[in-house]
Formats: structure tokens, C-alpha cells, sequence
């Protein structure tokens, strides 16, 4: 399954969209990116609520496929402009993190 | 015309001075009820401190009382807040005047959540009066991230003419916990680390740039906590010479106590 294949699925909005081709495997939820660096894995959609740049930076480091920011929360700025520059993907949701981990569960991640 | 050496030592002849800038009072939730401003300040006083700060979470109500009893017992007390920012890390703030307290503390109670204390929870958040007593209880719930985020923290204390200090680095509700590591964009001069926390190794581990200095400060909530674990080495007791130092500049700077 590829990031674009959840947009429509899920009703999710595009923040940043640089790669939406990317092919997704696994989910990870937290907020605490000292404990999504150690355990979040590559080509997991990362569910959180922390929109600081910092977020970007830990996408790209631990290389998820895309982020989910969840309850609707925003992405600061510097978060978004990171995200089109290191080709990171940043979507948001209205729903909770479970109600949009239900789902992703439901398709088999 | 070149100042011969022995006065130029006289010129910039620097003093020592211990310090805690971390500490709880019996506004904070988590404070002991022992924490009054005359317990506090008598104990630093018996352990030799020079300066001392209060940093009641999202609240200074007790900071006039804890500068009376510095005036009395010849500290320097310097006008503080820790802050808790929206990403939920703890931030310290310092300020040059209680007046600028005030109005910090203004901007602070306006971005809290309207939500009152749970005391059965948290714990009771007492405002001293100027006999140390017991006067009334703050019902707002200091225990609670402000709608602030970091940069705004930061910003807005050097608007005040202040300084914001990230605190416990290597403990939870702090920069590394929550946001895995240092910003590179971010405005800061210096950080806390907690008083378990070795300054050399931590740098090291979280590949600290040499730009920004470290501190260390007992955090007590208990008067037994109370410890001085920095010295500032600076000319005089003012709060200028006190951002000098946390930032090494102009030969002052901050040095580790042996403990």
C-alpha cells in the first residue's frame, strides 16, 4: 500500500506531500520523539500530535513513510518548509490517533 | 598605553559566588509544605548560598516573600518561573525585577487551561503571606502545559529582558524527551541538567555545541534537596552580571562545585 492509496481512504489533508508514492509498512503512534528515534521504524506511518520541526527532522531520521498529525493539531512552519526540502510526507487528521490506528489496522499495517 | 598586568587583574577582579537556581516552594504542587520562604532561605543561607531562585510551576505568586528573606539574610534572589511550553517541556525563566515577574506571570495565567487544581491529585499550591504563614491557595492547575510553544517561551522572556534556560535535560518534560534532541535554530545560551547528571558526558552524549553552557541546580522540593551545585564566577550581585555569566561572556562564567 502507498501513502497517496490512505488520503482518499482516510480523509486526510496534505500538508506536505513530497513523496507520496512511498510505500508503507507497519504503524507507530507517540509523542515523545525521544522514544520514536529508539523504536518507530522505517516505512511506518508515525501517528502523533507533536508538530514542532523537531518532527520532521525524527521522520527523516527514522525514515517513516509518513506522519500523521492527529485530533488536529497543526505543523509549525519550519516543520512544514523542512518536510517539501528533505522530502518527508506530513498529513493531518481530525480523528484520534486510536480511530485513525482502527483503520490503518483494518487495511493490514 | 598598556596597563600593566597586576591592574588589570584589579580591573577585572572576579568574585565567586554559590548558587541554586532551581527550586519549589509550597505554590507548587509538588513542593513540601515545609518549603516556606524562611525555611528555604535560612537553610541556603546555612550551606553558604550567595544567589538563589525560586521556579514555582507556571506561578511566582510566592517570589515577593522569598525576596524579602533574601534581602534579611544578604542572598541575591533572582525573580524566576518554570515554565511547562505547549510540546510539555519545562523551561526556566529568569527575570531581572519582580515587577517583570508580574508581568511575565500575566502572559503565563493567560495561556494556561482553564482548569482548577486538583489538590486530592496533585497536591496543594499555597501563596505564603509576609509572615511566611499560610495565607490562601491558588486554584488555578499550575500542573499544566501553557499554550506557549518553546520559541515563544523563549522569545518572549528575552522581550522581558530575560533569560529562558531548558530545563533537566536528561530527565522527562525536557527538550531531549520530548523533542529528542537540541533544535539547531533555537535561540538558547543555556541549559540545565539535573543534579544526578555528569555536565562532560552529557555533552557528549547529546552532542551539546560548545555555544551553549550548562547548569546544574538542585531542583529540591524538599528543603533536605537544597545543595549548591554551581558556582558563578562574576564581578558583583546583579542580575547583568548574572546573564553574563550564564552565557561566559567577558570572562565570567559558570563552574562546577565538587560535591
Amino acid at each position: 500500500m502507498k501513502v497517496k492509496d490512505l488520503i482518499d481512504e482516510l480523509e486526510l489533508e496534505v500538508i506536505a506531500g513530497p513523496d507520496l508514492d512511498r510505500e508503507v509498512s507497519g504503524v507507530y503512534c507517540g509523542d515523545l520523539l525521544s522514544n520514536v528515534m529508539a523504536n518507530a521504524k522505517k516505512d511506518n506511518i508515525w501517528l502523533t500530535v507533536q508538530g514542532h520541526q523537531n518532527t520532521t527532522a525524527v521522520a527523516l531520521l527514522v525514515d517513516v513513510s509518513a506522519v500523521i498529525i492527529v485530533e488536529g493539531f497543526d505543523f509549525d512552519e519550519a516543520a512544514v518548509k523542512k518536510a517539501y526540502q528533505k522530502g518527508v510526507n506530513l498529513l493531518k487528521s481530525k480523528e484520534t490517533a486510536y480511530e485513525i490506528a482502527c483503520k490503518l489496522c483494518e487495511r493490514n499495517l | 598605553m598598556k596597563l600593566p598586568a597586576n591592574c588589570v587583574k584589579e580591573i577585572y577582579k572576579m568574585n565567586e559566588y554559590k548558587a541554586d537556581f532551581h527550586l519549589h516552594s509550597v505554590l507548587s504542587p509538588c513542593g513540601d509544605l515545609l518549603m516556606t520562604a524562611k525555611a528555604v532561605i535560612e537553610k541556603a543561607k546555612k550551606i553558604g548560598i550567595d544567589i538563589i531562585s525560586l521556579t514555582d510551576h507556571n506561578s511566582a505568586e510566592n517570589a515577593e516573600i522569598f525576596q524579602y528573606y533574601c534581602e534579611i539574610n544578604n542572598i541575591m534572589f533572582v525573580p524566576g518561573m518554570e515554565v511547562e511550553t505547549k510540546e510539555e517541556i519545562h523551561v526556566l525563566t529568569f527575570f531581572p525585577d519582580i515587577n517583570t515577574l508580574k508581568k511575565w506571570q500575566e502572559k503565563v495565567y493567560k495561556s494556561l487551561p482553564d482548569i482548577k487544581n486538583d489538590e486530592e491529585f496533585f497536591g496543594p499550591q499555597i501563596v505564603l503571606d509576609f509572615n511566611d504563614k499560610y495565607s490562601k491557595k491558588n486554584d488555578k492547575m499550575l500542573a499544566a502545559a501553557v499554550n506557549m510553544t518553546l520559541s515563544e517561551v523563549i522569545k518572549e522572556s528575552k522581550n522581558l529582558n530575560g533569560i529562558a534556560v531548558p530545563a533537566h535535560l536528561d530527565r522527562n518534560k525536557s527538550i531531549i524527551s520530548q523533542l529528542g534532541f537540541i533544535p539547531d535554530d533555537l535561540a538558547i545560551d543555556v541549559v540545565e541538567i539535573s543534579k544526578n547528571a555528569d555536565p562532560v558526558n552529557f555533552r557528549k552524549k547529546y552532542n551539546i555545541s560548545e555555544q551553549i553552557n550548562i547548569m546544574k541546580n538542585s531542583d529540591s522540593h524538599y528543603l533536605d534537596d537544597i545543595r549548591s551545585y554551581i558556582t558563578l564566577v562574576m564581578k558583583e550581585k546583579s542580575f547583568a552580571e548574572f546573564l553574563l555569566a550564564l552565557k561566559s561572556k567577558n570572562g565570567r562564567k559558570i563552574k562546577f562545585n565538587d560535591i
